[in-house]
């Protein structure tokens, strides 16, 4: 069964560092003006977001794979997760008109509607990772370097 | 031990650090200088200069050639442009659509099509066969249909078009409308607005006015 919580928490990793790997070595330029379709945030965060989301992705990514610093990675994820909920989510119930999430830069497209499912669905294993820490964290660093 | 995971854990975020700067440097291409093909329009002195990577296919292309029409009928002697290639997969056209336009360029009426395919792109769009839509444009543009045929089946043609994607690819593009204004990378018509206006001391326009 510890099995089944460490493949869990590599297959979140991988998530965020393919999302973070494609849009880091991508000029930002690419995922702003993803993120600009929302209309969700003032054009000043705009930028901000779209230069540092990416490697915060990618760090999470590396982090939840490795199994280093396991439970902050977790709690990491499950607010980004949170977050891409209500900026999805916000964008549907306006009705504004995304062809897809712009969440995987080009490698890729899922329509807005499959990614809400998948955030959740991802936001749930988070959680439950979070809950059964001890067992997620078999293969890990952490297991190899316990914190003082 | 509290040492040793400090130190992994900075080791694990320079290491990821350092790969993507390695990879982003090793495949960033270089956008090569504007040339005088039929495909570029205005002022070559111009001090703005703008390199754009446009698919016929794609809608907010069609948004950005009104507004860069917009702009260059006000300040016709400020900017110069430069229209590259970029047909996304995603749209089923836009190859096809590129290379009537270039093969209309051999014939000196690259910007009359041009003008045409993106005008009426939503009559042409969900077509099955757009190519005998752009048979008619290119007869009213009044082209040579003789030339225009042998130059559409012509490899070279295609070569052209996938050369150019190619370099776009190279740069960094993965979205269209993509421009490079005075060599700085600009994605989407907000953008693009924000930046000429920046550049030609424009007052910017409201809200209401901008199109995201």
């Amino acid at each position: 069964m510890k099995y089944f919580f460490v493949i869990l928490r590599i297959f979140i990793g991988l998530v965020f560092l393919v999302s973070g790997f494609e849009k880091s070595v991508s000029p930002y330029q690419n995922f702003l003006y993803a993120l600009q379709g929302y209309q969700f945030l003032p054009s000043f965060l705009e930028i901000a977001v779209a230069k540092i989301v990416p490697w915060i992705e990618l760090l999470i990514g590396v982090f939840l794979v490795l199994g280093l610093w396991t439970r902050q990675a977790l709690f990491a994820a499950a607010v980004m997760f949170t977050g891409f909920i209500i900026i999805v989510g916000q964008a549907l119930i306006r009705g504004i008109d995304l062809a897809e999430c712009g969440c995987f830069g080009e490698w890729i497209h899922i329509p807005p509607q499959g990614v809400i499912v998948m955030d959740a669905a991802s936001l749930i294993v988070c959680l439950v990772l979070l809950k059964k820490l001890s067992l997620a964290q078999t293969w890990s660093l952490d297991s190899r370097l316990p914190s003082a | 031990m509290k040492q040793n995971k400090s130190l992994v854990t900075v080791l694990v975020i320079f290491a990821a650090i350092a790969v993507v700067a390695g990879i982003k440097i090793v495949t960033q291409g270089q956008l090569t200088q504007s040339s005088g093909t039929s495909r570029t329009k205005g002022n070559s002195g111009a001090p703005v200069k703008i390199v754009e990577y446009i698919d016929f296919q794609c809608p907010m292309c069609a948004v950005g050639a009104r507004t860069i029409k917009d702009y260059m009928d006000r300040y016709p002697d400020k900017i110069f442009l430069d229209m590259r290639y970029f047909p996304l997969d995603m749209h089923r056209h836009a190859l096809v659509a590129s290379q009537y336009a270039e093969c209309a360029g051999r014939q000196d009426k690259f910007w009359t099509m041009h003008d045409v395919i993106l005008e009426k792109q939503k009559s042409w769009a969900e077509t099955v066969n757009a190519s005998t839509v752009f048979d008619i444009y290119a007869k009213e543009s009044g082209l040579n249909m003789g030339k225009l045929k042998a130059c559409l089946s012509d490899d070279n043609t295609a070569g052209v078009i996938q050369r150019s994607r190619k370099e776009g690819m190279d740069i960094g593009i993965r979205s269209t409308p993509t421009y490079f204004i005075n060599g700085k990378m600009v994605v989407g018509i907000k953008l693009l607005q924000e930046e000429l206006d920046h550049l030609l001391g424009v007052t910017p326009k409201t809200d209401s006015n901008n199109v995201q």
